[in-house]
């Protein structure tokens, strides 16, 4: 089956290739330059906040396109400004909480829904759903003020509720679409050797969705760790800040007089999430497509 | 009802925590509250929505959101099914512009807008290239300044950010594109152009259709970009209803007329997606 899967794989590069050979070789020429140059417009603001993150102080605000100082210390001084460890600290506190929180309910309820259908389960299903449609704006001044009149104002753990929230939808979408392609008749003849509802779903469901519960759980690290409104609202000061919050307010003051160390602080930001990425990126796409397409 | 255990724990939390606020906002837009005494919360009927309407302020933030969410769904949606097509084209460096066209996806709007402020402002990037490098301007340009161009940057900026969502959603689409009919129009000597127009197009429209609707509800949601790029200033020229609506929650405690900007938008993002349902009907139509 994997040499079948290989060879239509060769096949199919074979003819694209032939494809792209039937086009003339002006044309070709202009549409590669196309494509490097949107990609190049595509990375410049990286480029350019990297090639500020190394300058002098001076530097930045020298007119100049092309770096004339090369100062690696500005990440250790935007490390140690910003207090970055913390901000990282905390993003990653919510983010784990986040994902083992809303993970776990979403695949518990993909299961019900997909297993036990009933007008009234399908009803709930379509009414999680309209979940992924809420602006976060929207409903974040009852949630705020929720929050406060059960003090949990300005706790990660608040965050991770409300994040929890917003990922519960998404994850019962994409676990839900899986969990439909799971035969019926594995859980079935669990079921009939005696296994309960619960050992069905366990042991013989739950070892089956390792693809799905990564997609889920990559997503909503994502989405998570880039939250922003949820945390800003919910944390009262930047001792609790995550590092979408923490770096925010620096725009103003401190950060426009020193925006080589606001630099060094965004880059040394995307270095996980650029990470995750290059690991992960083909678990990203197709979960996006699938999300897209079911949604 | 062995399926209750499943389900209700995921129901609990979503009728406490995303339900629950909808309820609460749709109640508190008819009412004057400064968010602290539950006893003090005084009902006054539709009053938050006459002021809303008399709102100048309020009133640009709706024409900005709309010139948003209209503006950038329009862009996105041109941008990313060009840059599936030349992706799709296999040209050499179609996998680096793949990537460099998906990264930005996975930063926040922050970061986003932190990017595009070191790139277009006055010592940007931009702005150094056309006074300072190429003399073709004495003056920079205020693309955060200029009440006519920021918004239009903000659409830029959140461009950048989505159109790799796009592309991969069209990129998708094309991969089922008939080779048969491209070939037949080709040997027809139809143009690339035509061959777009009456091929192509027609082949994604249900995949136009969907891509529009999830960038139209994304677009309601906006809110971390303009925020942290502009701040809805300046002069509220960037103002859209989300950042209105935490200015008076949050600077005024005025918790009852935020409220009711929350019901604005939760109408539009609801129309959006009722089109989408309707959409989706079509698509599994056709």
């Amino acid at each position: 089956m994997i040499s079948n899967a290989l060879r239509m794989t060769r096949q199919r590069r074979t003819e694209r290739a032939e494809a792209l050979k039937r086009i003339p070789i002006y044309t070709r020429s202009v549409l590669m330059l196309l494509a490097y140059a949107f990609a190049v417009i595509a990375i410049l603001p990286i480029l350019w906040t990297l090639s500020l993150s190394i300058r002098s102080n001076e530097d930045v605000f020298s007119n100049r396109v092309l770096p004339h100082s090369f100062l690696p210390h500005n990440f250790i001084e935007a490390w140690q400004e910003f207090h970055l460890g913390l901000l990282f600290e905390h993003s990653a506190i919510i983010t784990l909480g986040t994902v083992a929180v809303s993970v776990s309910l979403s695949v518990l309820a993909a299961y019900g829904f997909s297993r036990y259908r009933t007008r009234l389960t399908e009803g709930v299903f379509v009414l999680i759903l309209t979940g992924l449609m809420i602006p976060p704006a929207a409903i974040i001044l009852p949630f705020f003020l929720t929050m406060r009149q059960l003090h949990l104002y300005n706790s990660l753990f608040a965050v991770i509720i409300g994040e929890s929230a917003f990922a519960l939808p998404f994850g019962v979408l994409v676990l839900r679409g899986y969990i439909d392609n799971v035969p019926v008749d594995l859980t079935d003849a669990a079921l009939v050797d005696g296994a309960t509802d619960w050992k069905a779903f366990w042991y013989v469901v739950l070892p089956l969705l390792r693809p799905a519960l990564a997609t889920a759980a990559l997503f909503t690290t994502i989405s998570t760790w880039n939250g922003f409104i949820i945390p800003l609202v919910l944390l009262a000061n930047s001792t609790n800040a995550t590092i979408t919050v923490g770096l925010q307010p620096l725009n103003g003051q401190f950060g426009n007089l020193h925006l080589e160390l606001m630099s060094a602080a965004a880059v040394l930001a995307i270095l996980p999430i650029l990470l995750v990425f290059l690991v992960a990126r083909r678990y990203y796409v197709q979960g996006l497509s699938a999300g897209a397409i079911k949604q | 009802m062995a399926g209750a255990i499943f389900i209700a724990p995921a129901t609990a939390f979503f009728g406490l925590f995303l339900l629950f606020p909808v309820v609460a906002v749709l109640g508190l837009a008819f009412a004057e509250w400064t968010g602290f005494n539950v006893h003090q919360i005084h009902w006054v009927g539709t009053r938050n929505f006459h002021q809303l309407y008399h709102d100048g302020v309020f009133r640009s933030s709706l024409l900005h959101t709309l010139i948003f969410v209209v503006g950038s769904t329009v862009i996105l949606n041109v941008a990313g099914l060009g840059l599936a097509m030349l992706v799709n084209t296999r040209v050499q460096g179609h996998r680096f512009l793949q990537l460099a066209i998906v990264l930005p996806l996975g930063l926040s709007p922050v970061l986003t807008a932190i990017l595009w402020q070191q790139i277009l402002g006055p010592y940007g990037f931009i702005n150094e290239l056309l006074v300072d490098t190429l003399h073709w301007r004495t003056q920079p340009i205020g693309f955060l300044g200029d009440p006519n161009l920021v918004l239009w940057t903000v659409i830029a900026a959140s461009v950048w950010q989505y159109a790799g969502y796009d592309m991969l959603l069209y990129y998708a689409g094309l991969q089922g594109l008939p080779k048969d009919r491209m070939e037949a129009a080709e040997i027809d000597g139809a143009s690339a152009l035509s061959r777009l127009r009456y091929v192509v197009i027609p082949y994604l429209r249900p995949v136009i259709a969907i891509v529009v609707v999830l960038n139209l509800i994304g677009g309601w949601k906006v809110f971390d970009l303009v925020f942290v790029l502009t701040g809805g200033g300046p002069n509220h020229a960037t103002e859209v209803l989300s950042t209105y609506l935490y200015q008076q929650a949050f600077t005024f405690n005025l918790m009852g007329y935020a409220s009711s900007i929350a019901v604005v938008i939760v109408v539009l993002a609801t129309i959006s997606a009722l089109f989408r349902g309707r959409l989706a009907g079509d698509a599994r139509v056709s």
